[in-house]
């Protein structure tokens, strides 16, 4: 019997060490995180599974550039293999080890650009929820006073019907932003590959301020012209299919219209087309990212303009209540439209900022 | 059908739009108030251009050759390989020496399917004759066994070893797997498959130079309601000027505060944020739409309004336009075709082998699920089409509330001209209203322009589908 009790206990133990093993991994209980804008970045580099893959192709690239380098001075099977080991295939690993490492920068800058938009907005939210549920509460204030009119007989019925109206259409208006918040707080969660349950805390930080200058857009097109990854990539791939070509006429077993040389030919003249598309396509992605900058800088603008005119409405109600003209209510509402031409402004803000920064993605360079 | 459709009932309504208006900034070059040179670009040039230069009709013409070169190699491959298969033996059993020996139908079975000739010397043998071998009756002797030869080695002796050792045939015998795969696929199925991807690749061009031109429209006639826009913008900006001089004038004359003066400027500052936004959208667009013909994207161009009316399509039932899309649509042909082909294979190999073979049933889902896939393709497209026939009626409400929109414009600005004339209203507010009645004009444009672009969509969706 003894024996029997100390089996069952031996299994309830066992069972509880198996379940507090694997609770971690079924996430029961949702965890609370705290993250600030720096250990966050650090951290999203660190569990970007892409920037890891590439880093990892960009190991197995470097050991193919060595293994050409060793091969460089050894002669092979053909003529054209001989060729080829001299210079052409070093050449070529180390452009697809540069490119490689390009790819690892840009996915870099886009994994922090990405993640930087999702952190602010998430304090965004966070801040107009907020404003939303005193909005609600507001209205509610005055729903009550409605009800208190309408048992005095100073108010009408439909007045009570259509401030309900006005409360549900605002809650759910919050109901949308709370689900726009958890919809951000999950795409964080993803990016630092925690629990997607997890709540996290976001340490409130200032969206920064960017100067952007008109600049020679001319100019800057050139620049990125001779340091893209892309178009660098392409010019190398141009040269080395001219230097196979002259491998492939200099064969003697190859006629000019031999199948090998037509293809080759008919490569040079793709990869040229290639490069002028390519350059086509990102003076139009530098020119509109240009001019998004400058709209959203409009856009803040406009935003200012706004929150100006609102406060202007606020004083003006503020003196005709000061002198009886208005009821407090008023003065309530317009300064509750000015807390939210605040948040418009704060979102404006952190457009403009978001768009100054792609194009500084899309411009410059690491040495 | 179609033609059907676009030339019963139509009517024209009195909405005449401005042909080309010219706008008053350039655009393509990233500066707002610039004066530049400016290229005309008619929709048909655009169109035509973005055709000539696109990729992927490009790379799909590209393919169509090379699918065609290909039909031809494979016939050749189909035609070598069928003489190969006739003496290859279809079961492993048949390939291994002297098993035929175990009976006459076996051994005529196998006769029938060309394997013929088994001996060294390569004889067109009867069973009878064969018979005199004594291979039928196992009776004969070793020194004869070996002049029997393996079917590879007749393959050999044919001069196809080398081809069959390319499809990574080597030995004496074809597991079915393997002759299913080498040799019934390409022989029968394949030339079939074949002349069937040329045929829907020919429509797949049909179809993705339809969807361009209808894509390239489109976003012209984007670049042309923006530009309505864009005039409508300017008008804003005009009317709040106007409102900040009236406020000013009102201002000095003590009728309005310093702080109303401030918000009517700062109004007249966010109408002309906002137009400039409208000059770099449209800019963004020309843009587009010049990287798409292969130009340099601060290439400047104008584009002017192709159609001077809009003319009102009297629509037909929505069945007419669901059943003609479910016939003409590049995806139902391209499923239909796919279900024919599939029907054959699965004839094709419940013939050659029977309805209870794992072949026969992988063939016979295949088909099911085509069936299932077509089924989904006609529920979708019906969707799709019922969508769009629904946005042409509610784009053409659209228009008819903004052509009224017009008219009570034009009487409110008679009736006011009038008071004007008997001093009962000052004339600044007869501007405004003139100002009114110019952006309701570019409204009905813009929905004129909305309703066009919803009829093309609804007709390229019955007949080519929406493209790329």
């Amino acid at each position: 019997m003894k024996t029997r009790k100390s089996k069952i206990n031996a299994l309830l133990i066992s069972t509880v060490l198996v379940l507090t093993l694997i609770s971690p991994i079924f996430g029961t209980e949702s965890q609370n995180e705290k993250i600030n804008i720096r250990n966050f970045e650090e951290a999203i580099l660190v569990t970007d599974i892409e920037i890891t893959r590439t880093k990892k192709a960009a190991a197995i690239e470097q050991y193919n550039l060595k293994s050409a380098e060793a091969d460089e001075h050894t002669a092979g099977d053909s003529d054209l293999e001989t060729k080829r080991n001299r210079g052409y295939n070093v050449k070529k690993a180390q452009k697809d080890l540069d490119y490689t490492f390009w790819l690892v920068s840009e996915k870099e800058k886009s994994v922090v650009l990405e993640g930087k938009d999702n952190y602010f907005n998430y304090l965004l939210k966070q801040d107009e929820i907020a404003l939303q549920k005193s909005k609600i509460a507001r209205l509610k204030k005055e729903l009550a006073k409605i009800e208190t009119k309408i048992s005095l007989g100073t108010a009408v019925q439909s007045l009570k019907v259509s401030k309900e109206l006005e409360i549900s259409k605002e809650e759910f208006n919050l109901v949308t932003l709370e689900f726009d918040l958890e919809s951000i707080a999950l795409q964080l969660n993803k990016s630092l590959k925690w629990d997607l349950e997890t709540t996290i805390d976001v340490f409130p930080t200032d969206i920064p301020t960017v100067v952007f200058d008109v600049e020679d857009l001319v100019a800057v097109v050139e620049t990125v012209f001779e340091n893209h990854g892309e178009v660098n990539k392409l010019n190398i791939e141009l040269e080395l299919a001219e230097m196979d070509l002259e491998f492939l006429e200099e064969d003697e077993n190859n006629e000019e219209d031999d199948r090998v040389i037509i293809d080759a030919k008919a490569d040079i003249d793709n990869l040229k087309l290639d490069i002028q598309a390519k350059k086509l396509n990102l003076e139009y992605d530098i020119r509109s990212t240009y001019n998004s900058v400058l709209n959203s800088k409009d856009q803040l603008a406009i935003k200012e303009l706004e929150l100006e005119n609102l406060e202007y409405n606020l004083e003006i109600t503020n003196k005709r209540y000061n002198v009886g003209l208005e009821v407090i209510a008023s003065v309530e509402a317009d300064q509750e439209a000015v807390d939210f031409g605040e948040q418009a402004l704060k979102q404006a803000r952190l457009d403009y900022y978001i768009q100054v920064e792609t194009y500084k993605s899309l411009t410059t360079f690491e040495e | 059908m179609m033609k059907k459709l676009s030339s019963i009932g139509r009517k024209t309504l009195a909405i005449s739009l401005v042909a080309v208006m010219t706008i008053g900034v350039s655009i393509g070059s990233n500066s707002l108030f610039a004066e530049e040179e400016v290229t005309v670009l008619t929709k048909e040039a655009f169109i035509e251009t973005v055709l000539v230069d696109n990729h992927t009709i490009i790379g799909l013409e590209a393919q169509l050759v090379q699918l065609e070169n290909q039909k031809e190699s494979m016939a050749a491959v189909a035609n070598m390989l069928a003489q190969v298969h006739g003496v290859v033996p279809r079961y492993n059993a048949l390939g291994k020496k002297f098993i035929y020996t175990r009976s006459v139908p076996d051994y005529a079975r196998y006769l029938s399917l060309g394997g013929k000739v088994l001996l060294k010397m390569p004889i067109e043998a009867t069973v009878a004759e064969t018979a005199e071998y004594g291979v039928l009756d196992g009776t004969i002797t070793p020194e004869e066994k070996a002049t029997i030869m393996t079917p590879f080695e007749y393959a050999e002796y044919l001069g196809y070893g080398d081809a069959l050792r390319a499809f990574g045939i080597d030995t004496i015998t074809v597991s079915p797997d393997q002759e299913y795969e080498t040799f019934i696929l390409p022989i029968y199925v394949g030339s079939k498959a074949i002349t069937s991807g040329i045929e829907s690749l020919r429509d797949g061009i049909k179809s993705a130079r339809g969807g361009i031109s209808v894509g390239s429209a489109q976003l012209y006639n984007t670049v042309l309601m923006f530009e309505d826009l864009l005039k409508i913008l300017d008008l804003s900006y005009e009317v709040s000027a106007l409102n900040y001089d009236n406020a000013q004038e009102k201002n000095e004359k003590g009728l309005i505060s310093d702080i109303s003066l401030k918000i009517s400027y700062n109004d007249m500052l966010k109408a002309e944020l906002n137009r400039n936004k409208m000059v770099r959208d449209i800019d963004n667009l020309k843009m587009n739409m010049n990287v798409m013909m292969g130009a340099s994207p601060s290439e400047a161009f104008e584009v002017i309004a192709a159609e001077d009316e809009v003319t009102i399509t009297k629509l037909s039932g929505l069945y007419g336009y669901t059943q003609e899309a479910l016939v003409q649509r590049n995806e139902i042909i391209s499923l239909n075709r796919s279900i024919d082909d599939q029907q054959f294979k699965r004839i094709f190999v419940r013939d050659l082998y029977n309805e209870s073979d794992g072949r026969y049933v992988i063939e016979l889902k295949r088909l099911e699920l085509l069936k299932i896939d077509l089924e989904m393709t006609n529920d979708n497209i019906t969707v799709e089409v019922r969508e769009l026939y629904n946005d042409v009626l509610e784009k053409e409400q659209a228009l008819a509330i903004a052509n009224l929109d017009v008219q009570d414009a034009l009487r409110q600005y008679k009736e006011l001209a009038i008071n004007v004339e008997l001093g009962f209203v000052v004339e600044s507010t007869l501007t405004k209203l003139n100002l009114l009645v110019t952006g309701a004009v570019n409204s009905a444009q813009s929905a004129g322009r909305d309703y066009l672009s919803a009829v093309d969509s609804l007709l390229g969706a019955s007949s080519f589908g929406p493209g790329n």
